[in-house]
């Protein structure tokens, strides 16, 4: 079936009312989503909604959705990170189309701060992590800049690359953990020593430690109550290196461990996502300038793989599957290669324990897609 | 809108007839139809070309003789250019003739430095303006005894362009902030000597030696994008170029032979971590050389030229400093080519060139690549009462480039099995020149379409997203092109629009369904250059607006550049016989934010081509210019 799109979110959204830090639209009404998403050729981007019935809303055409986009949900809430325009959009989350804006640019930088993640605390500030300036920005409930927490001690280079975040409520309290892909910022982005995830005290806004990570580079995080899985593809020419797979950190103990190793999964991890016994991840072969992407599975306890690579029920010849979400016993996968009727999205039902059958009806976006998530 | 053009239409710049006080040769060619010039920044910063709607990369640029596009550069920063007095410009807007050399996709751009066989005079030109510019233009015509001329040309320019701008990233509803654009300034000097010297060869007749030499050496600072800044990159330049012709009597024509050189060298600074991501430092050296022999004349009723010509180019990476070394590239060519026009009946003049060139490539990996490629258009030209008609179609061609064919080790990956890209263009037009009551109506209005394929697109592959060139894009182009001045006594107006319908066939609009095919990125949908000016007595006032719309900013045509409308306004004055001091505002309304759509409403950029190089606001530049002999209608011309 193609997929529809529902009238009620193309036009121009609400005019915003300005004011302060942060601007905002009026609510809008649509039908039930199923997921949210964020697409983008790098000229220019697109956000919205999508059902598994196959309608999809969208916002297009919009210069501040920027070039490069991420797609983050935290408590509830989506939000749409325009990163190099300094933006972060709040979405409405059956319309997918933004609701407030807020500017995260630090005025120390020159050009763009490149925020990363969202990530929202039980007060309701919204805590961003900066890629280009080392700094962890919270801001509060009415958009003011509440407190920036200094990063740069925890890189020799002064920038640890501060990539995602998460707010978990733990035995000891609320807590941030932030991801440090720590790169040489001075020689190409190389990945040249551990990763970390950083603790910080949500109430105090203190850094309390940092944990070594068992993997290096840190490239996606998804989480499952107390636990962050992340994707950690190390350096993607290798698809064999010991340090390098999907990494299981556990926020109640901050304890952490490579739980599936890319040399078993077939390839680099980019992505993943766990929903119950049924970790999904797509990995990218060590092709330079190919890397062949593909859907794989694997036993987020043992870490055994399922479905390697080899014998991976959706492969493409390049760098294509972008977008993973697991919803509803249905797993969604973006694919960045266009078909007849737009960018599809793959949905494939989830059988246990970890058993994919592709639909013959994908969803169909207008723009590459870069990240699916589910807003709970 | 002179001269026959039954080979093809092409406009034609004096530096002398300008309506406006010109800062660079960018702003020479600028008001001509088919052309749109983008600038990244102000005055003198990178700058490229388009005609009708072609990539930067498809337009051949050729000063002096000399082919200054290449394997290596194929897409020329006009700001590079020099411009002296007396300086003429000539774009062929689809079709060259086969004689100018291989030519292009996307037309042909010729600057002619002042000519030793051109009137004697001496002309100084001087002026400061706005952002720290100060220029110099010096161009001397002379005989040199023994008939001998000479023409030497000098000229000088430098500015800071620290102009203020419209920061998006820093602005908040409610809170505008601009902020000064840094490391965007220049220095440039350009140097040329050109001799005629008469010659007498036996048994032949009277011919003539002509040898041009040109030097230039600059230093532009490069400020990188509002977005990703770089306060540090610099790149010092020199290009130096030599080339002889000779032209002798032969049989019942001309005799042409000539001979070229160029040589280019660059250096890039800049700092670890900066944004461009790219080499803290790379020194590059292009050298190029070539020759052609051609013979002119009639042929029973036809007028013929041939020629043919070779060159060999050779780009060396030198020192690279936080980036992998490019390979060492070389290209040879030679080809072929024939232009013939006769008069088939009274008024028709009909004409057809041709060319036959082949490429080889090759680099320091050991690649190799090679292609010979035939291209040629027809047309003609009909004076006919009330107009002349004239319509031309034909096929062009651009081999891919070194970038392209062997990547550069870093960002962009090449494919040495790239096929040229290629285009069918058509057009036809008609002009005419003729008093309508009082006024004096000279114009030209011509149609446009080309059908382009095996376009080189660069498509992001990998992990790292590192750019591929692949021979996947297709387009058409379909415009029309009105160049118009109107005189009635003291008042005249000049305007040059171009209208342009374009369609990516490579790609699709933002939408779910099928595919529609979305506009072509940064080519205006209508382009408007006018100037009005009145003159009294020795005084004259202009009055001018530059306008653009219908820019897509992104590659589905989703986003688009709101319309620039910028003013601008000039008054010159001969104070004395041979002086005239004159006064040029551009952006007289100090336009510096368009609005665009934005994801909760309206949102302000800054405006350009591309947001993320502003352009300037209000400008003002002051000159002075001596002459002599004074021109015919300066003050006190006796």
């Amino acid at each position: 079936m193609i997929g529809r799109v529902a009238s009620c979110c193309l036009a121009v959204p609400a005019l915003a009312c300005g004011g302060g830090a942060a601007s905002h639209a009026a609510a809008s009404s649509c039908p039930a989503s199923d997921a949210l998403w964020a697409a983008s050729d790098y000229s220019s981007s697109a956000a919205g909604a999508l059902a598994l019935a196959g309608t999809v809303t969208s916002t297009t055409g919009r210069v501040d959705l920027g070039a490069d986009p991420a797609l983050s949900v935290s408590r509830n809430r989506a939000f749409y990170v325009a990163r190099d325009e300094d933006l972060v959009f709040e979405l409405d989350p059956d319309c997918g189309s933004p609701t407030t804006r807020w500017n995260i640019h630090q005025a120390s930088q020159a050009g763009t701060s490149d925020p990363q993640d969202v990530a929202v605390a039980s007060d309701g500030s919204l805590w961003v992590p900066l890629y280009d300036v080392p700094s962890l920005v919270v801001l509060s409930q009415e958009g003011d800049v509440a407190r920036t927490i200094d990063l740069s001690a925890y890189d020799g280079d002064g920038n640890p690359n501060a990539s995602a975040i998460a707010i978990v409520d733990t035995p000891a309290g609320e807590k941030a953990f932030v991801t440090l892909e720590r790169l040489d910022d001075q020689d190409g982005y190389k990945s040249e020593q551990p990763s970390w995830m950083l603790r910080v005290d949500v109430a105090s806004g203190s850094v309390e430690t940092n944990v070594v990570l068992a993997g290096r580079n840190p490239f996606g995080m998804d989480r499952e109550g107390d636990v962050l899985w992340l994707a950690e593809p190390g350096n993607f020419d290798d698809a064999a290196e010991p340090l390098a797979g999907v990494e299981r950190f556990d926020t109640s103990t901050s304890t952490t461990a490579l739980v599936a190793h890319e040399s078993d999964l077939g390839g680099s991890v980019a992505e993943v996502s766990v929903s119950g016994g049924c970790g999904a991840a797509v990995v990218a072969d060590a092709t330079t300038n190919v890397n062949a992407t593909s859907l794989v599975t694997f036993d987020p306890q043992a870490g055994t793989a399922i479905t390697p690579a080899a014998s991976s029920p959706l492969a493409t010849d390049g760098f294509d599957l972008e977008g993973l979400a697991s919803v509803g016993g249905a797993l969604l996968v973006g694919d960045r290669r266009r078909a007849s009727a737009g960018y599809p999205v793959h949905v494939l039902d989830a059988a246990p324990p970890c058993s994919l059958t592709e639909r013959p009806d994908a969803i169909f976006l207008p723009l590459p897609p870069v990240g699916v998530r589910v807003v709970q | 809108v002179r001269g026959d053009q039954a080979g093809g239409f092409a406009s034609r710049a004096d530096e002398r007839d300008s309506a406006r006080e010109l800062t660079d040769a960018a702003s020479l060619v600028e008001p001509l139809p088919g052309v749109h010039v983008r600038r990244f920044g102000g005055d003198d910063s990178f700058t490229t070309m388009s005609i009708r709607g072609s990539s930067s990369n498809e337009v051949a640029v050729v000063l002096a003789g000399v082919p200054l596009t290449g394997g290596a550069d194929p897409s020329l920063d006009l700001a590079t250019l020099p411009l002296w007095p007396g300086a003429v410009a000539r774009v062929y807007r689809s079709f060259a003739p086969a004689s100018v050399g291989p030519g292009c996709l996307g037309g042909t751009l010729v600057l002619d430095p002042p000519r030793p066989t051109s009137v004697p005079t001496t002309d100084v030109w001087a002026a400061a303006g706005s952002f720290g510019a100060a220029r110099l233009r010096v161009g001397d015509v002379r005989d040199a005894g023994g008939g001998a001329r000479l023409a030497t040309a000098v000229s000088a320019s430098r500015a800071s362009d620290d102009f203020s701008y419209f920061d998006p990233i820093a602005s908040s509803p409610g809170q505008d902030v601009y902020a000064l654009r840094t490391n965007a300034g220049h220095a440039a000097v350009n140097a040329l000597v050109s001799w005629a010297l008469p010659l007498r060869v036996i048994d032949a007749g009277d011919g003539a030696l002509t040898v041009t030499t040109l030097a230039q050496a600059r230093r532009q600072e490069l400020p990188g994008t509002v977005l990703g800044p770089t306060p540090f990159a610099r790149l010092a330049s020199d290009r130096e170029v030599a080339s002889a012709e000779l032209t002798i009597r032969a049989g019942s024509g001309t005799l042409n032979a000539r001979g070229w050189g160029r040589r280019e060298g660059s250096r890039l600074d800049d700092v670890e971590g900066s944004a461009a991501l790219g080499p803290t430092r790379a020194d590059e050296v292009i050298a190029a050389s070539g020759g052609s022999i051609g013979w002119r004349g009639r042929v029973g009723v036809a007028t013929i030229e041939g020629r043919i010509d070779g060159s060999a180019e050779q780009f060396s990476p030198g020192e690279y400093v936080g980036a992998a070394t490019p390979p060492e590239a070389k290209r040879t060519s030679a080809g072929a080519g024939l232009d013939v026009e006769w008069r088939a009946a009274g008024p028709v003049l009909v004409a057809a060139s041709g060319r036959l060139d082949g490429w080889s490539d090759s680099a320091s990996d050991g690649t190799t690549s090679g292609e010979v490629r035939p291209t040629g258009h027809a047309g003609f030209e009909a004076a006919l009462p009330f107009a002349t008609l004239a319509a031309h179609a034909g096929t062009t061609a651009r081999p891919p480039s070194f970038v392209e064919r062997y990547g550069d080790r870093g960002a962009f990956i090449g494919d040495p099995a790239l096929r040229p890209e290629s285009a069918w263009t058509v057009d036809a037009g008609a002009r005419t020149s003729r008093f309508v009551g009082p006024v004096r109506v000279a114009a030209q209005v011509a149609g446009f379409a080309t059908w382009a394929n095996d376009l080189i697109t660069f498509v992001p592959t990998g992990a790292y997203g590192r750019a591929k060139a692949t021979n996947i894009g297709r387009a058409r182009v379909v415009g029309a092109e009105v160049d118009a001045r109107a005189r009635a006594g003291p008042l005249e107006l000049r305007v040059s629009y171009t209208a342009l319908a374009t369609e990516n066939e490579s790609a699709c609009t933002a939408a779910v369904g099928a595919c529609d095919r979305p506009p072509l990125p940064a080519r205006p949908q209508s382009d408007v250059v006018a100037d009005a000016i009145a003159t009294v007595g020795p005084a004259s006032v202009r009055a001018g607006v530059d306008a653009v719309d219908g820019i897509s900013a992104d590659l589905t045509g989703s986003v688009v550049v709101p319309p620039r409308v910028l003013t601008s306004a000039g008054v010159r004055v001969d104070v004395a016989r041979g002086v005239r001091l004159a006064l040029d505002v551009r952006n007289l309304f100090d336009v510096r934010t368009g609005t665009y759509d934005g994801a909760l409403g309206p949102v302000r950029e800054p405006i350009g081509d591309y947001y993320e190089y502003p352009l300037p606001g209000r400008s003002m530049l002051v000159s002075a210019r001596f002459t002599e002999p004074a021109p015919a209608d300066s003050v006190g011309r006796p």
